[in-house]
């Protein structure tokens, strides 16, 4: 695959009796990445992904898959792409085994050797070898799940689209669709939603939220979780702070200075606005004061959860 | 795609992507499963059993009579399976999601409605018209019914099953267009029992219902039309024949035509 980037949309909209479910969206999927796709029920995640698929229409804009228009060449793209849906319904009276062979039926036609083959191996990939045939219908939840992610790599796909790739599985289950995941990335690029955000944390290399239809935040993950409201350093003492707060809140290259205080210990988080200067004299200053213990310092890494719930409860973060 | 080099590709383009296999799975979803000798045991069951207790049992049974008793079972009970056979396979799947997840494979929409128009167009054909009637006719020959000849016999069958292909693809087109399956359902079924109430109220209809096929007209018009076209007879209107099988085309069309833009 040459491609830079595997999925572009340009404005890309939808609307339903009036509701937008989807404002105008610009993104870009580099080739080869894993892109985790955030957002609340209702954010828009599935009909972008439908609208990738062909299987609805745009309002207004459009998108381009592999360089080709997700509408004018949806059959072509779909060949080159695996799709899991959000909640898999499969026919109910196929065999898991048949269901892996019905879809791979869409993409090639022999040799039959190979076919069988093939499926062994994704039923192997997804722990249901012992229950090829058993119909979809007596599967759990769970093992639908599998045969879902299963069926969406059968054909090799250079694009992987999953809607919720690991709800419905136990712990175990969801680390091995990360590793899976992490695995696909030398030949596969994945966009994949999910509410899970320390499975997003875990794998994926970029990241977007949406949040009422709405690109709220975007970019390579290590910007989402550095935040947008510059550099800040959060430092854990011990002892009577009073006087040095108020020192180190004083100086010029400080922005702010939030302080808490629990077991005994205060932690502060402190906004800076010339990393350099802090990063030299920060620390210094604090231990300029004899009587405080430094237990922890360092500079502040966002949790996903916190830019998540950041974004989603209305405040502003990320890279876009 | 990477890894797939020992593969041989699918090479269908256009309508025909992902056909072969739609229509592969639709067939044997009649012929690989238990449901072609179920359904040849009902309709045996209710056509030929009840055309035997008339043949043989009824007191004074008037044999000339005999193709048109046929006619009635053959061609009003199997119309009603046919819409209920039909009323889930495009409305279920669109609402189950099976519809969304088959066409996010490299499949047309055409190729999805004819997978369900065909298989079915055919299984209904064989197991509820041309089985039982294959039974049918060596039960009527037995009795000395008065068949023109094979050939009419099965040209007889033939607008039978032009009966069930119009109340299939009324199903099929309704399927496409709703997502009711209470109308889906309703609707054909209301024609189907409703056919009798407009040729009451305008007898003119008899030119295009589809229950002249099967059933008389009425007293002052004569015999329905199969048992006039196996008899040997000139049927009173070839209307119904004809109205039936532009409907057929009409429904078919209109289904494959509405479901391209059809959101998933």
């Amino acid at each position: 695959m040459n491609e830079t980037a595997v999925i572009r949309t340009y404005g890309l909209s939808k609307t339903y009796d009036g509701v937008e479910a989807l404002k105008p969206l610009d993104l870009t999927v580099a080739a080869n990445s894993i892109f985790g796709f955030l957002g609340p029920n209702g954010a828009g995640k599935t009909t972008t992904m439908k609208l990738l698929l062909g299987l609805i229409r745009p309002t207004s804009g459009s998108a381009t898959i592999f360089g080709m228009d997700s509408v004018r060449k949806s059959p072509d793209i779909r060949a080159r792409i695996g799709y899991l849906p959000q909640e898999p319904r499969f026919y109910e009276h196929h065999t898991v085994w048949e269901t892996l062979d019905f879809t791979l039926r869409f993409f090639f036609k022999g040799p039959e050797q190979a076919i069988r083959q093939r499926i062994e191996e994704m039923l192997e990939l997804v722990g249901l070898e012992g229950k090829a045939e058993r119909t979809v219908k007596t599967l759990s939840g769970g093992e639908q799940q599998r045969l879902g992610i299963a069926q969406a790599q059968v054909n090799y796909p250079d694009l992987l689209i999953l809607d919720e790739p690991a709800a419905s599985l136990d712990p175990l289950g969801r680390r091995d669709v990360l590793e899976v995941l992490s695995r696909l990335r030398k030949h596969t690029t994945v966009f994949y939603s999910t509410h899970i955000l320390d499975d997003v944390q875990k794998v994926s290399d970029t990241v977007a939220i949406l949040n009422h239809g709405v690109l709220a935040a975007y970019g390579p993950i290590e910007t989402l979780l550095a935040g947008s409201s510059g550099v800040v350093y959060t430092v854990t003492l011990k002892g009577s702070t009073g006087i040095t707060r108020a020192r180190v809140a004083s100086l010029p290259w400080v922005r702010d200075l939030q302080a808490s205080e629990r077991e005994g210990q205060s932690t502060w988080t402190v906004a800076v606005s010339d990393e350099a200067t802090a990063e030299q004299q920060l620390l210094r200053t604090i231990l300029a004061d004899t009587g405080l213990v430094v237990t922890s310092f360092g500079r502040k890494r966002y949790e996903l959860e916190e830019v998540f719930t950041n974004i989603v409860e209305g405040g502003a973060h990320g890279g876009k | 795609m990477a890894g797939n080099s020992e593969f041989e590709l699918v090479q269908e383009q256009g309508w025909r992507r992902g056909l072969r296999n739609l229509m592969r799975q639709g067939f044997a979803g009649w012929w690989k499963t238990s449901s072609w000798w179920v359904q040849t045991l009902i309709w045996a069951g209710i056509i030929n059993f009840i055309l035997a207790g008339v043949l043989w049992s009824a007191q004074g049974f008037d044999v000339q009579e005999a193709l048109s008793f046929y006619a009635i079972f053959a061609g009003l009970f199997p119309p009603i399976a046919v819409i209920i056979i039909m009323q889930d396979v495009v409305v279920g799947e669109k609402l189950s999601g099976t519809a969304a997840w088959v066409l996010s494979k490299p499949a047309s929409r055409t190729a999805f409605i004819l997978s369900k128009l065909a298989p079915n167009a055919v299984g209904v054909a064989a197991t509820m018209v041309f089985f039982p009637g294959l039974l049918a006719f060596v039960q009527l020959m037995l009795a000395g019914a008065p068949i023109a000849s094979p050939l009419h016999f099965l040209v007889g069958l033939g607008i039978f099953v032009l009966n069930l292909w119009f109340y299939l693809t009324l199903t099929l087109m309704l399927g496409v267009l709703t997502n009711s399956r209470a109308a889906v359902i309703a609707i054909p079924m209301a024609f189907a029992f409703g056919q009798q109430y407009l040729l009451g109220m305008a007898p003119v209809l008899r030119h295009f219902l589809p229950w002249t096929l099967s059933l008389p007209p009425g007293e002052a018009f004569g015999g329905a039309i199969v048992p006039s076209v196996m008899a040997g007879v000139v049927p009173f209107s070839w209307g119904p024949v004809i109205f039936v099988s532009v409907c057929i085309i009409v429904f078919s069309v209109v289904s494959l035509w509405r479901f391209q833009d059809q959101e998933l």
